[in-house]
């Protein structure tokens, strides 16, 4: 019990940085509600956690523990300071009312199986093993000779995937002078978990006041199949948090047009691209069909006061994968272009295998039928699915699985029947959020946007 | 007809029928998910209790003491890593062993760790490599010297 307290230490201060970060976008008045504000603070804070000490390791040429405390103090300190001199105070929560406070209770009570699972798998999965956490212990103990991780033959460690989840818990052991290695990525997993499921609820709950949406991250979590892969230390669940930030955000900035939400989407695109490599198809698929939105943005002004902030977020925050690209990734080693193979070509047969298998993948037992039941949501939704505010997640999606699709036609390094059956399940996994917010979110839609209130949402 | 709790506007019934249709569904959806969760968690309780939860990496573990800081280390199998369990036999001896890589049937290394069916196959290509035994544990993983060594100890 002592080891998890001390271990909450890094991710305390994640969570208060990460406050900090989203109390500074939003103002002059704040319009995120406490709750929302913080299962955001608690991903956005953990993504610049993990870049920070990124930043540090290319400046020390080593992890040096003691920096990266350092300059997170720094950084929270400086915010701390800004804070204070704004005069603004923390606002504090309220009493919920009792159904809400009774959704809470069972919120939290779906969360023992998840913990559970963490305990009976506590090296976590396959890829924990041999690339994130492999990754993560290679940078905390290989000093200046970290960047060996790079070389090609580590290519079983997929030597090119991005590196926010190994510097999350990496972050997570710098406190540590002699950790263990299983805490710390446990941690990490369930928190994002925790999480991405809070932001779910909280933004649905936000958007129709409705107890009953409770039931959105409760079907997810309850599935065995998605308790197993988030406590599976996998960079999935990560990719999920910051693809549901994104798009929440998103949504709130279509609808009241205001820069300060493209901001907080551009942050969370950029941490997306920092999680894996489908979340740089992801955050561009999502980047796309937001310039798309601000394109129809009427008034100039406006249009160019948005348009500034969101791309001066995305290119701030995807600094570290831009870096992490350039300079230290050896490239794809697992990559055949089939248009151009001979020995290896893509064929007609391989896109329907590839389609073939989405569709039966949709429908497997371990989902329990939860595709089955968001495809009936969006039937019985009629038009209120489609409406302009919920249109960014569709799109995305329709945008995101076509480029999928597309990678797994194009490159032939791999046999096509065993990749899609070790890796579409995890694709299907991170959008899984996202798009129950779709559904959920239309049906019991009100029109309630964080322009239209003030920041406390004691009450709800 | 009354205001709902789930939508203001009493005159939308087909849409508040669908509401209820949809949300009756998620509910049921979430009782059927959780007796499925208890269910395979029962399993999983059952599965741990006959054989524990067992990290084959277990096998290295020891060995970073004699390795000191080589940045390279052969590691030599006559299984193939095409077999599921080999494949995860090498995985978790990767992350037991980093920040030292495995540089897989590469002998030339200074250290190699052998990893073969039998102890006396490992013997076997240890003598015909000309090799120094240094250690063997008993899960029957030895590690020899392949190469004499070098000024700073590590390998190129």
């Amino acid at each position: 019990m002592i080891a998890w307290l001390t271990a909450l230490i890094p991710y305390l201060l994640s969570t208060i940085l990460g406050y900090l970060i989203v109390d500074r976008i939003d103002r002059p008045e704040g319009r995120i509600p406490l709750s929302i504000r913080f299962f955001l603070a608690g991903g956005i804070g953990l993504g610049m956690s993990a870049q920070i000490t990124f930043f540090t390791l290319i400046a020390f040429h080593q992890l040096v523990p003691a920096a990266v405390i350092g300059i997170h103090l720094a950084v929270i300190g400086g915010l701390a300071v800004g804070k204070f001199k704004s005069g603004r105070s923390l606002p504090l929560p309220g009493l919920p009312s009792w159904p809400n406070a009774l959704a809470a209770m069972v919120f939290l009570l779906a969360f023992i199986p998840l913990f559970k699972e963490v305990q009976h798998f506590p090296w976590g999965g396959w890829d924990a093993w041999e690339v994130w956490n492999f990754k993560a212990k290679f940078i905390f103990l290989a000093g200046e000779r970290w960047t060996n991780m790079f070389e090609p033959l580590l290519w079983r460690t997929s030597p090119h995937y991005p590196l926010l989840l190994p510097l999350a818990n990496v972050w997570g052991w710098s406190f540590q002078p002699a950790p263990d290695f299983r805490l710390i990525p446990q941690i990490t997993s369930l928190l994002f978990t925790f999480f991405t499921m809070g932001l779910l609820w909280t933004a649905l709950l936000y958007h129709t006041k409705q107890p009953l949406v409770v039931t959105a991250p409760l079907v997810i979590l309850l599935i065995p199949f998605f308790a197993t892969m988030a406590a599976s230390q996998y960079a999935d669940i990560v990719m999920a948090y910051f693809l549901l930030a994104a798009l929440i955000t998103l949504r709130w900035g279509v609808q009241t047009l205001e820069k300060r939400f493209f901001i907080l989407t551009g942050i969370s695109l950029g941490c997306l691209t920092f999680t894996k490599p489908e979340g740089m198809v992801a955050a561009l698929c999502l980047l796309i069909i937001a310039g798309g939105f601000i394109l129809f943005i009427p008034d100039r002004r406006r249009q160019g006061l948005v348009l500034v902030g969101l791309m001066a977020a995305v290119v701030l925050s995807s600094l570290a994968t831009a870096i992490h690209q350039t300079s230290f990734s050896p490239g794809n080693q697992t990559f055949i272009n089939g248009l151009t193979s001979a020995d290896h070509p893509s064929t007609f047969y391989r896109m329907k295998l590839t389609l073939a298998f989405l569709l039966m993948e949709l429908k497997a037992d371990r989902w329990n039928g939860i595709w089955i039941f968001l495809a009936a949501g969006m039937i019985l939704g009629g038009r209120q699915v489609w409406r302009k505010e919920h249109l960014p997640v569709p799109l995305f999606l329709l945008a995101y699985l076509g480029a999928v699709v597309l990678y797994y036609w194009l490159n032939t390094y791999f046999s096509i029947a065993w990749w899609l059956q070790v890796s579409l399940n995890r694709i299907l996994f991170s959008i899984l959020p996202a798009a129950a917010f779709w559904i959920f979110g239309a049906f019991a839609a009100r029109k309630n946007t964080p322009s239209s209130s003030p920041t406390s949402d004691a009450r709800s | 007809m009354t205001n709902s709790p789930l939508n203001p506007n009493p005159s939308l019934s087909f849409r508040l029928w669908r509401t209820y249709l949809f949300f009756g569904l998620a509910a049921l959806l979430c009782l059927s998910n959780a007796y499925q969760t208890n269910r395979a968690l029962r399993q999983r309780d059952q599965e741990r209790g006959d054989l524990p939860y067992l990290f084959v990496g277990i096998k290295f573990s020891g060995l970073e003491e004699t390795l000191g800081d080589a940045s390279y280390i052969g590691y030599y199998t006559d299984k193939s890593l095409d077999d599921r369990l080999a494949a995860m036999q090498f995985a978790q001896a990767q992350l037991v062993l980093a920040p030292s890589i495995l540089d897989l049937n590469n002998t030339s290394h200074e250290f190699t760790i052998f990893d073969c069916s039998s102890t006396e196959a490992a013997l076997g290509k240890i003598r015909e490599l000309g090799a120094q035994p240094l250690k063997i544990n008993q899960f029957g993983i030895i590690l020899a010297r392949t190469k004499p060594e070098t000024p700073n100890g590590i390998s190129p």
